[in-house]
């Protein structure tokens, strides 16, 4: 005997009926607790790893299982995901461990699978759809080098604006910024550790942010050295660290916030030997 | 006259070090991307060079000799 069956969820008794009739089950599209949990691990992994908050990654993951009939219970390690998924209707249930995707923080990715969520949630998407969407977010190219590049450069050339720098040091910061994240894209590009690409780039960024008080350019050339290391400062860490740790997320805040200090050391060693190298005092 | 202090021999090194990897990737980007298109200079075989029209175009052919002809 050959079944059609159109999109739902089996649960595993139901499969074990039909395996004790002897039938013959051919399912359009089937999918258990077993694929939910699977593809729901995944959507948690890359949604964290795009640098999403502990709190919105329970909601949109709970809002997901609960469009799929289930309940997802998960625990969020500082590089592992821990989930399991069980069936409302039945006592199916499925549990994971997700490794965190270490993909660079994307806010392009984390909104898109946002609304992937509220997709589903909405019934606009069913599971086939769902995973479908998903593949393509997670293919998603990354920004325009070059074009992060000159953004971020301004946007630093901006800061030392705000801090009272003369356009001398904008300038120069401009300059430094645009050789210290060059430099940043290069040693990423070359699966270089970050940290060591941290201590680099500062390094590079304060020697040619000292150009204001070696040559006399300007009248501001502390805020110049000062502010060329701006956009090394790891503020999506620390602010995720403060919202987790407000969650109540204790572990994974922790694990956030000592990330992002070893970050900051970095660019303290990097700028601190850009200063002493070009002979400015520090206190 | 500039005396070259370390602070000043620092930022030389440095700045030069930056200008040098700029060019060095913006040429083996170029290299790469006229490899795969299009060569500006290249060295072509002695058949393209001594082609006369009428000529076979397929270069594995059998050498083509007149004397078939007669």
């Amino acid at each position: 005997m050959t079944r059609f069956m159109t999109a739902r969820m089996m649960t595993d008794n139901e499969i074990a009926s039909f395996n004790k009739e002897n039938t013959i089950v051919v399912f359009e599209d089937y999918y258990s607790v077993k694929d939910i949990c699977l593809f729901i691990s995944e959507y948690a992994a890359w949604l964290l790893g795009a640098g999403a908050t502990c709190i919105r990654l329970e909601r949109n993951v709970g809002r997901i299982a609960r469009a799929f009939n289930c309940d997802a219970i998960m625990t969020i390690m500082p590089r592992h995901i821990h989930l399991t998924v069980s069936n409302l209707n039945s006592l199916d249930s499925y549990t994971c461990i997700a490794d965190i995707r270490t993909a660079t923080i994307s806010f392009d990715i984390n909104t898109k699978l946002s609304e992937l969520s509220w997709a589903v949630a909405d019934g606009k998407l069913d599971f086939k759809g769902a995973k479908s969407v998903f593949s393509d977010i997670i293919s998603t190219p990354p920004s325009d080098v070059r074009m992060v590049l000159a953004l971020a450069s301004l946007a630093n050339a901006s800061f030392c604006r705000l801090f009272g720098g003369d356009w001398a040091a904008v300038v120069i910061v401009l300059f430094a910024t645009l050789a210290g994240y060059y430099l940043k894209q290069v040693l990423c590009e070359y699966k270089t550790d970050i940290r060591l690409v941290f201590i680099l780039c500062a390094f590079v960024s304060s020697v040619l942010g000292a150009t204001d008080a070696l040559f006399g350019v300007g009248s501001t050339p502390e805020i110049a050295i000062g502010t060329s290391v701006l956009y090394l400062v790891p503020g999506i860490p620390f602010l995720n660290s403060f919202s987790d740790m407000l969650a109540g997320h204790y572990i994974c805040s922790f694990s956030r916030f000592m990330h992002a200090v070893i970050l900051t050391a970095c660019l303290s060693i990097g700028l601190c030997g850009g200063m002493v190298m070009m002979g400015m005092g520090m206190f | 006259m500039i005396v070259l202090s370390i602070p000043l021999l620092t930022w030389f090194v440095i700045a030069s070090a930056m200008c040098v990897l700029v060019i060095v990737r913006i040429c083996h980007k170029n290299y790469c991307h006229i490899r795969h298109d299009r060569h500006l200079f290249e060295i072509g075989s002695e058949r393209e060079e001594f082609y006369i029209p009428g000529d076979k175009l397929n270069p594995d052919d059998e050498v083509y000799d007149c004397e078939d002809d007669d």
